[in-house]
């Protein structure tokens, strides 16, 4: 049974308004539900599209296939992982799987410390421009981040974060302020972010990166 | 875990946000083959190159070579062959594919589509490399049963990729 | 994560001695370092219940050394 951790506003894209999401955790069944029988349609959907259109490879949202459930089973009682929902209007809009013992910091000043992993980090797709022309809500990716920062600090880790993330999202961490490492050739190239406690703080403190 | 996160802040983050793109994570490649209808299991990217980096490593140890030994043979990177053996995310260069398909004597087309190069048209071959990367490890010297499962291994490869019409 | 339950901790000095130094290397709280070694050998025990084996490698000759966990 998941539980709540805060309640947060989202923003509803089309008036602007905010609506009232949790931050649960862990996914549970419902979320794994709510992920096979409202989120693959519109990705299958996505892909069948961009498939009929033509669209090069390289330019297709890069999670159409991740597996959440397999995800789930593999860090099945683990304490090493921690996974985190957000959800509103009885529909889970984004989720988040983390390590928190694995990966140790790269960059070089913070000296190989423990920092939390995220190593998934998706939005549905109703909430996304790379599958609906027009997003439903607003903010799951910087809520999903602070949740992270929030738990790092709850592990006495400072704050200290680091991600690999998908192409399309390379300027939303650079915005959040996360230091980019470039890309990494031991996963797929993906460009490897990663947030000091410093940077956690501004970050927390609602400052953008200019 | 606290949280102690202010509304506003949420706010002003998902006014900042915008529409932005914010996945991370590792990628599940999807071979998709361009030829209308074909179905093809996709599978993460992982378990092919486990199954490529398996074989390399196998062949290699048939052949009583160090790491070394098949970088000087294959004339490749002795890095690059460490990361092929022993990391299951790393994506192997073009060349050094062409290279141990020589040194091995492999089909190369067979191998392209191991490493992650070339779509993998049979959804046969992503069968067979599952199984074989799935099937047990070891850092000793290869035994009579690794031996066989790599000249199984190989043998469907070929038959398999083989038997795929080209088309252009 | 959101609920803790305390528990009393018995530890011989020299084993106390280890936990701080540790604490002040990784830079965690005492807590925290038991509750890194603590995932560290669930995930461990869950490898080797599955029939793996822990090594650990010398990254410049690249010697395997098991460690024998009978």
């Amino acid at each position: 049974m998941s539980s709540i951790i805060e309640r947060v506003p989202l923003i509803v894209r089309a008036t602007g308004d905010e609506i009232d999401a949790e931050i649960r955790h862990p996914i549970e069944e419902s979320n794994l539900h709510d992920w096979e029988t409202k989120w693959k349609p519109i990705v299958e959907a996505t892909e069948k599209r961009l498939r009929a259109q033509g669209i090069p490879r390289a330019q297709w949202p890069q999670d159409l296939h991740w597996d959440w459930r397999k995800k789930m089973t593999d860090m099945r009682g683990l304490l090493s992982g921690a996974t985190f929902t957000i959800e509103c209007e009885k529909a889970t809009q984004g989720m988040m799987a983390v390590n928190v013992s694995n990966a140790r910091a790269r960059i070089e000043q913070q000296n190989g410390q423990h920092l939390v992993y995220v190593e998934y980090l998706e939005a549905a797709p109703w909430n996304r421009k790379d599958h609906m022309a027009a997003p439903r809500f607003r903010g799951v990716g910087s809520i999903l981040i602070i949740t992270a920062i929030a738990l790092s600090r709850s592990e006495d880790f400072k704050g200290r974060i680091g991600l690999h993330s998908l192409p399309q999202a390379d300027e939303f961490y650079t915005r959040c302020g996360m230091t980019d490492l470039g890309a990494d050739p031991k996963y797929y190239n993906l460009r490897y972010f990663e947030m000091t406690p410093e940077q956690a703080t501004k970050f927390l403190e609602g400052k953008e990166k200019s | 875990m606290k949280l102690e996160i202010k509304r506003e802040w949420c706010l002003a983050a998902a006014r900042r946000e915008g529409d932005a793109e914010v996945g991370a994570g590792r990628v599940a490649f999807d071979p998709t083959p361009e030829i209308e209808g074909a179905v093809v299991q996709a599978l993460p990217v992982e378990a092919m190159h486990l199954a490529f980096g398996k074989l390399v490593n196998l062949l290699r140890r048939k052949r009583n070579w160090s790491i070394e030994e098949l970088a000087k043979h294959a004339q490749v990177d002795t890095a690059e062959l460490l990361l092929i053996e022993k990391e299951g995310r790393h994506q192997t260069e073009p060349h050094t594919v062409y290279q141990l398909a020589n040194v091995f004597q492999l089909n190369f087309k067979g191998l392209q589509q191991l490493a992650g190069l070339t779509v993998v048209r049979n959804s046969q071959v992503v069968t067979e490399a599952v199984r074989f990367a799935a099937s047990s490890d070891s850092i000793e010297k290869l035994s009579k049963k690794e031996s066989e499962d790599v000249e199984q291994f190989v043998a469907a490869l070929n038959r398999l990729v083989d038997g795929e019409k080209d088309r252009t | 994560m959101i609920s803790k339950k305390t528990m009393t901790l018995n530890l011989t000095d020299t084993e106390m001695d280890a936990l701080e130094r540790l604490s002040a290397q990784k830079d965690l709280t005492k807590t925290a370092v038991l509750r890194q070694a603590l995932r560290l050998y669930q995930l461990v025990e869950a490898r080797l219940v599955r029939g793996e084996k822990l090594y650990f490698e010398n990254d410049a000759t690249k010697e395997k050394a098991e460690l024998m966990l009978v």
